[in-house]
């Protein structure tokens, strides 16, 4: 693939805002389909459903200012890695958060955060190196890679736990232009086309 | 942090539909992004209901109530009813 045009910054570019306002979690399903965009100008997922319903996701709320996604990306002779990390802290440790947690540990995940600026990025479902035919195979999911966290020691010390998920994908994160469904109350969510 | 999310849906389309139907949301909870377009259930519009419905077809959010479309339909019956009274 050659470079097929530029990059220009305008002023709202400059004023965009850091941070992530939202994430949605879920483990992959045997039955998902993601359907990827890679037209001209296009890195993008059109939607992600578990047969042919809208996929279901969960919430995860946290402190506000605490949650990022960070690529890194290292290429070694023609191969491009890229590790993209989600972390973000959870106030106050509990028993349903630690069981969250723990069910994180062997799971394969998929993530969306919505940024600040109002896109949803999608991370652990990627196209490279995907499984052909059965996409839940797919070696590129989001982990859970480490945990820190606790009481603190002194009473002004914050307790909670800060939770770092990584997928180790052979593309940038994608932009998921279909419709996201989230309801903070339930804290539940949905991805359809 | 920008105010990205536009609350504007308006297209004729959609107020056709809603001339002929009613539309209701199944949960007074939630939100609902597509693009630049943001809708809280709580506060739709019939046209925004309208927009899930028929153009996302997220038809697990929103149900349709009723059509208005027989008050355009010819009265054929009665008209019939009413010329056997004549004769």
């Amino acid at each position: 693939m050659a470079i097929d045009k530029g990059i220009g910054v305008e002023c709202s570019n400059l004023q965009s805002t850091g941070g992530i306002t939202q994430i949605l979690l879920r483990s992959w399903d045997t039955n998902d389909a993601v359907v990827y965009g890679n037209g001209t100008g296009e890195h993008d997922i059109d939607s992600i459903l578990t047969s042919a319903s809208a996929a279901a996701w969960f919430v995860f709320e946290n402190k506000n200012e605490t949650g990022a996604l960070t690529v890194n990306a290292t290429k070694e002779n023609g191969s491009t890695a890229f590790e993209c990390t989600l972390s973000f802290m959870v106030p106050q440790i509990n028993n349903d958060r630690f069981a969250e947690f723990q069910a994180m540990l062997d799971t394969c995940m998929m993530g969306a955060v919505k940024d600040t600026n109002g896109s949803w990025w999608v991370i652990g479902a990627s196209e490279l190196y995907a499984n052909e035919d059965v996409q839940a195979k797919s070696q590129t999911y989001l982990n859970f890679t480490s945990a820190e966290g606790g009481t603190g020691a002194a009473y002004s010390d914050e307790s909670g736990m800060t939770v770092t998920l990584t997928a180790r994908q052979f593309e940038l994160p994608r932009k998921y232009i279909g419709t996201v469904t989230v309801d903070t109350s339930a804290l539940t969510a949905t991805t359809a086309a | 942090m920008c105010n990205c999310e536009k609350n504007i849906i308006d297209s004729q389309h959609l107020k056709i539909y809603t001339i002929m139907a009613e539309y209701k949301a199944k949960s007074s909870t939630g939100t609902i992004y597509k693009g630049d377009i943001k809708i809280k259930l709580s506060l739709a519009t019939q046209e925004e209901l309208a927009y899930i419905y028929e153009d996302l077809g997220l038809i697990s959010l929103v149900e349709k109530l009723s059509t208005t479309t027989k008050k355009d339909e010819p009265k054929k019956t009665n008209k019939k009813k009413s010329s056997k009274g004549k004769d």
